[in-house]
Parts: C-alpha cells; sequence; structure tokens
C-alpha cells in the first residue's frame, strides 16, 4: 500500500514536473476527447431527431388490420383489449383514404386523407403541436381540415418554393369512391417529417362520410414506458385479435435504414477518434519516456521493478485523461448547452445535439481504455530496457 | 525477495566480494567486438575502501556497472558473499540494487523535482517504507552531510558539490553494503572532489560500508586503501595504499 502511494505520488508530480507540456498534452487530448463527446451528441442528436419526427405523428406502437383487410376487424374488441394493457398510456383509432384536393382549378394529391378524433389523437401524436398557421382539426366543426406544410406548399406556385396557401382557403376534397365536398382549410402544420407534410387531416367522421372503406384502419399508440415497447408489443400479439402490430421503427423502414446509416458512421468515427486518442497517447508517453530515460535508469539502478516504472507511465496518462476528460466533457457541454438554445431548423425537424449520460460513461471507459492501452506500450518497452542503456542514454 | 533469499547475500565470513576472470565485450556492429574486460580477477573484503584507477576505457566503469548488475558480463562470475549474482534471478536481481548496493553516479542524477530531503529519502520510499519514517531517516542523514539548511531546496537550487553530496546521502539511506561511486568527482572543483572523497571516507569509517571508487585521477584514487590499476580491460596493479 505504502508502495503504490509512492507511486500515485510520483507520477503525479513527474507528470506535473513541467506545467506547459502538461497543459499542451491535456489541451491536445481535452480536443479529441470532446471531438468524440460532440460526434457522438450530434449524431444521437439526428437520430433523436428522426426518431421523434416518427413518434410524434405515429405514437409508439400502430395497430393495423392484416394485408387482405383495409379495417381493423372488431374494432370493439381491440379497444376493449387495449384499455386493459398496463403499459398503455393512450391511443387514438385513425381511418385514411386515398384522394386529393382542387383548388384554384388545379387537382393536388395528399399522400393520405387522414380522419381523426381530436380528443383521442391528441393525446398519441403532436400532429396538433405542428400547427404552424391556424388550428388543428376540432370536433366542433366538421368542416375544417388541416394540411401538412409540402402540400399546402405545392399549392401555391411551385414545391419548396416557400410560397404556400393560406389558411381559411375553400377547397373540394376528393375520394377515390368519386365522393367530393367543400372543406375550409383551418391550419396548416409543419410535422417535420415527411409524409405527414403530405397529409391532409379531417374529422374522422368526416373522412368516413367521404369514403369508409378504410374506415379504423389504424390505431396509433402511446406507451407509459418507451423501454418496453417489444414487451407490450408482444402482449397485444398475445391477444390474438386478428390484427398487425408494428413497432415506430418498423413501420418507419426508411427512416429506420438512415437511422442505422448514421448509427454506423457514429461509430466509425468514433473509433477513429478514439484510435487517433491511443496513438496521441503512445507517442506523448514514447516522447516523454525518452526525454526520460535517464531517470528511468536511475529508478532502476536504485530497484524499482519493472511494474514500478510502467505504473509510473500508466498513472501519468491517467492524470493526463483525467484532466482531458473534464476540459473535453466542458468543451462538448458549451456546445451541447449552444446547441439547445439555438436548434438548427432542417426539413426533417429541429436539430439540437443531445445529452446521453450512457455514451459519456462508455466514452470514459473507451477513452481511459484507450489511454492505457496506449501508455502501457511505450512504458513497457522502457521498463524492459538494460538499466545500462537507458543510464547511458543510448536508447 | 524472501529472507532466504536475502540470506544468499548477507555478510558471512571471507571476502564480500570476489570477481574471478571476468570479461566483458561489446559489439560495435556485425563481426566487430571491442572487449572492455579480460580476465580481471580481485576480491574485497567487508568494509574495504577501493578504488579502480586507469586511463579512460580502460574498463573501470564496465567494472563498476558489472559489479552492481547493471550490465551482464560475456564471461566469468562475480560472487557476492559466495553467490554468483549475474546468476540470480531478475527479482532478486531487482532486490540486490534494492537493498543491497548503492549507486554515486558522475552526473549526480538527483530526481528534479524532488527536494533535497526527498531525494535522500527516495530509495527507502522505493523499498515501501513510510513517507514519515523515510524522510526521518533521510534528516538524519542530511544533518550528517551538514546540509541540513538545504533539505527543502530543489537540486536546480544546489551546486554541483551539494548536489553530489545529496546523491551520497541517497547512496548512504538504504543501509546497504556496498556503494559503488563512478568518478563522482569528475564534475566538481578540486576543493569539492575532496569533499566527496573524505565524505565516502567517513561513511567507509563510521558506517563500515565496503566502498568502491571508480576515478580516473590519481590523486582521489590514492585516498582509498587498496586500488586496481585497469589498462585496456586488464589488471595492471593491485596496491596496498
Amino acid at each position: 500500500m505504502k508502495r503504490l502511494l509512492f507511486l500515485i505520488s510520483f507520477a503525479f508530480r513527474d507528470a506535473s514536473k513541467n506545467k506547459l507540456l502538461l497543459v499542451l498534452i491535456v489541451f491536445s487530448l481535452g480536443v479529441a476527447f470532446s471531438a468524440i463527446f460532440i460526434s457522438s451528441s450530434i449524431f444521437g442528436g439526428f437520430q433523436q431527431m428522426l426518431a421523434d419526427g416518427e413518434i410524434n405523428w405515429l405514437g409508439h406502437l400502430i395497430v393495423t388490420p392484416k394485408s387482405d383487410q383495409l379495417s381493423i376487424p372488431n374494432i370493439n374488441k381491440v379497444i376493449q383489449e387495449l384499455n386493459g394493457i398496463e403499459n398503455i398510456e393512450a391511443f387514438s383509432v385513425r381511418s385514411y383514404a386515398v384522394g386529393g384536393l382542387a383548388y384554384k382549378g388545379k387537382i393536388f394529391h395528399a399522400y393520405r386523407l387522414l380522419g381523426v378524433n381530436p380528443f383521442y389523437e391528441n393525446n398519441v401524436s403532436k400532429l396538433s403541436g405542428k400547427v404552424i398557421e391556424g388550428d388543428f382539426v376540432s370536433s366542433d366543426d366538421k368542416k375544417d381540415i388541416a394540411i401538412g406544410f409540402t402540400l399546402a406548399d405545392s399549392m401555391e406556385g411551385f414545391v419548396y418554393d416557400g410560397e404556400k396557401v393560406s389558411t381559411d382557403q375553400k377547397v373540394q376534397v376528393m375520394t377515390m369512391n368519386g365522393n367530393s365536398d367543400i372543406y375550409n382549410i383551418s391550419g396548416i402544420i409543419d410535422a417535420k417529417t415527411f409524409l405527414p407534410n403530405w397529409l391532409l387531416i379531417m374529422p374522422k367522421e368526416e373522412l368516413e362520410k367521404l369514403d369508409d372503406r378504410q374506415k379504423d384502419s389504424e390505431i396509433i399508440i402511446k406507451l407509459k414506458d418507451e423501454k418496453k415497447i417489444k414487451e407490450t408489443k408482444e402482449t397485444i400479439k398475445e391477444k390474438n385479435l386478428d390484427i398487425n402490430v408494428t413497432t415506430w421503427k418498423e413501420q418507419a423502414g426508411y427512416i429506420d435504414d438512415i437511422m442505422e446509416a448514421v448509427s454506423f458512421i457514429t461509430i466509425l468515427i468514433n473509433y477513429l477518434l478514439t484510435a487517433s486518442v491511443f496513438i496521441m497517447i503512445t507517442v506523448i508517453i514514447f516522447i516523454n519516456v525518452f526525454n526520460k530515460r535517464r531517470q528511468i535508469g536511475i529508478l532502476k539502478s536504485m530497484g524499482a521493478t519493472n511494474k514500478f516504472v510502467i505504473g509510473i507511465y500508466i498513472l501519468e496518462t491517467f492524470v493526463y485523461a483525467i484532466f482531458a476528460y473534464i476540459l473535453g466533457f466542458l468543451v462538448f457541454w458549451a456546445v451541447h448547452q449552444y446547441s439547445l438554445a439555438n436548434p438548427v431548423s432542417l426539413l426533417i425537424g429541429d436539430f439540437h445535439t443531445i445529452f446521453d449520460v450512457k455514451t459519456i460513461w462508455s466514452s470514459l471507459i473507451t477513452l481511459f481504455g484507450a489511454s492505457l492501452g496506449g501508455s502501457f506500450i511505450p512504458s513497457y518497452i522502457a521498463a524492459k530496457t538494460k538499466i545500462i542503456d537507458v543510464i547511458k542514454g543510448s536508447v | 525477495m524472501n529472507n532466504q533469499d536475502d540470506n544468499k547475500l548477507n555478510p558471512g565470513e571471507g571476502n564480500l566480494i570476489s570477481v574471478r576472470n571476468l570479461s566483458k565485450t561489446f559489439a560495435l556492429g556485425k563481426n566487430i567486438e571491442a572487449p572492455a574486460l579480460r580476465g580481471v580477477s580481485f576480491d574485497v573484503a567487508r568494509g574495504d575502501f577501493l578504488s579502480i584507477t586507469g586511463h579512460s576505457g580502460s574498463g573501470k566503469t564496465t567494472l563498476l556497472n558489472l559489479i552492481g548488475i547493471l550490465d551482464e558480463p560475456s564471461g566469468g562470475e562475480i560472487l557476492i558473499n559466495n553467490k554468483n549474482i549475474h546468476k540470480l534471478k531478475e527479482k532478486e536481481k531487482v532486490n540486490f540494487r534494492l537493498k543491497f548496493v548503492s549507486f554515486v553516479f558522475q552526473f549526480y542524477n538527483l530526481i528534479n523535482n524532488y527536494t533535497a530531503l526527498d531525494n535522500i529519502a527516495f530509495p527507502l520510499r522505493l523499498q515501501g517504507r513510510g513517507y514519515r519514517e523515510s524522510r526521518d531517516k533521510a534528516r538524519e542523514i542530511i544533518n550528517f552531510l551538514g546540509l541540513a539548511e538545504r533539505a527543502d531546496f530543489y537540486p536546480s537550487m544546489l551546486s554541483g558539490g551539494e548536489q553530489q553530496r545529496i546523491a551520497v546521502g541517497r547512496a548512504l539511506v538504504k543501509d546497504s553494503m556496498i556503494i559503488l561511486a563512478d568518478e563522482p568527482t569528475a564534475h566538481l572543483d578540486t576543493k569539492n572532489g575532496k569533499n566527496i572523497l573524505s565524505l565516502l571516507r567517513k561513511i567507509n569509517t563510521e558506517f563500515n560500508r565496503t566502498i568502491i571508487l571508480v576515478s580516473h585521477e590519481m590523486e582521489y584514487a590514492k585516498l582509498a586503501d587498496k586500488m586496481i590499476v585497469l589498462k585496456d580491460g586488464q589488471v595492471l596493479e593491485t596496491k596496498d595504499l
């Protein structure tokens, strides 16, 4: 124990001997560490943005009819069963139709016509909160519709030219069965996701009046505990309700592909940055050992063991790593706070970095592992060198 | 090393150090060898003050390094209390350096960021002794050296002579049987050089330590009890002084 305390004290004093060098090493490592935190945080934020975009309009779980059916059979029984599942916080039954709308003599197709019950819908999706102009559909006025931002944009000028139809415009909504009616655009939503921004949303009963073939064709479910999404999905499936149950990730296939690609890039970048930390530490300790080879020789001539010599440089690296981690974290924290205060508005969402405790801990372990590995090799070589060679400085 | 191992090197009857037909050859390149020592033999009794002298390149430092197990011989053997120290296991060699032998180097080799007192205490800390105990013992030594007022000075604040005295104190503190001094006066002026030699003599008589001094200066070499003169890696002359 006394030897260990001595080793720690020696390593600390040795590391802090040259203050300028210490600052430079900590600064360079700190920058590398912050790059790891920030890159993870950026990609994590990007994934979060994509995930939020989907969850905001689909909830966590989605119930749909089997492939040979347009509507969910025995909807009342399904509702009854869903009400009995502990982890379900809220759900909303939706109806769909295929159609479009006529405006100023032109016909515009919507991705889908979505019929919702605003009371239930608002407990699950966040579409009503995404209104950028006017109001969301309500149960009071059946002739009000809300349309997605891109659809609204397409109705005036060209898509993505920024010029869009304004609210309180009358449009004729048409469905595939030939029915149509006049509605008032009460609101425009920007869901920051591709598909919902092409939606035409109206009260569920009203949509079913126009076309009821896809009545009750989707139930979106919000969970109390998102982490239990797979268990809850299985619970629903076990009820044998003759329905399909999918998670939001399964539903949004292309988003999942993008997220996987982002994950891959994140892991790749983190590996490269960790490797750079490893190399940086190796080079620093190599230079350190080279500059102190006479000291190593003197220590060994006094009876210092190889373990002691290796221990010095590994502990020195820990000193560097601790300071660098703190510096790197502070840099990351400053960037993160700035990002939270100034999110970047993108077509697919508002982007900001995220603070993920798990990532910070795993980075801590990875970086300390890289530091340990990086310092071990040169210190091992130094410890194994013949005393006479290090004293004479011939290595 | 356990107690039984320690006993292998503990003082017994007869010579403390016996060097037998020792040789050392350095490889300078492919097929080029430079013999540094050739068949060197001599004995050192416990409490002896031996000097090894000779011209530059005569093999003095090589011989000292071999006695301190800083290097390995090409042939022959070095017995300390009848134990061939170059046949010790690696762990035992470390223990030998930790407990039984101390070095005083030409360039002092103090640890820059340690005070004079902490430099002297250093070998004891390395042995695993506590901070307070080591410093108390180091304080006794620094008083003996007459440098008590310099105890908290860092090496850069000390003169060359003072640094070498601290280095001698560091060699003295751990109660090792043998002190090996490699040209300890080489970088000192005459006055400081004589002071260091006086100090080594005092340690030899008062603490009964066996001292082997390497010096190319005959004036200093003659201050020992016995002198070995080396020439071209061989013992030219052995003298009792």
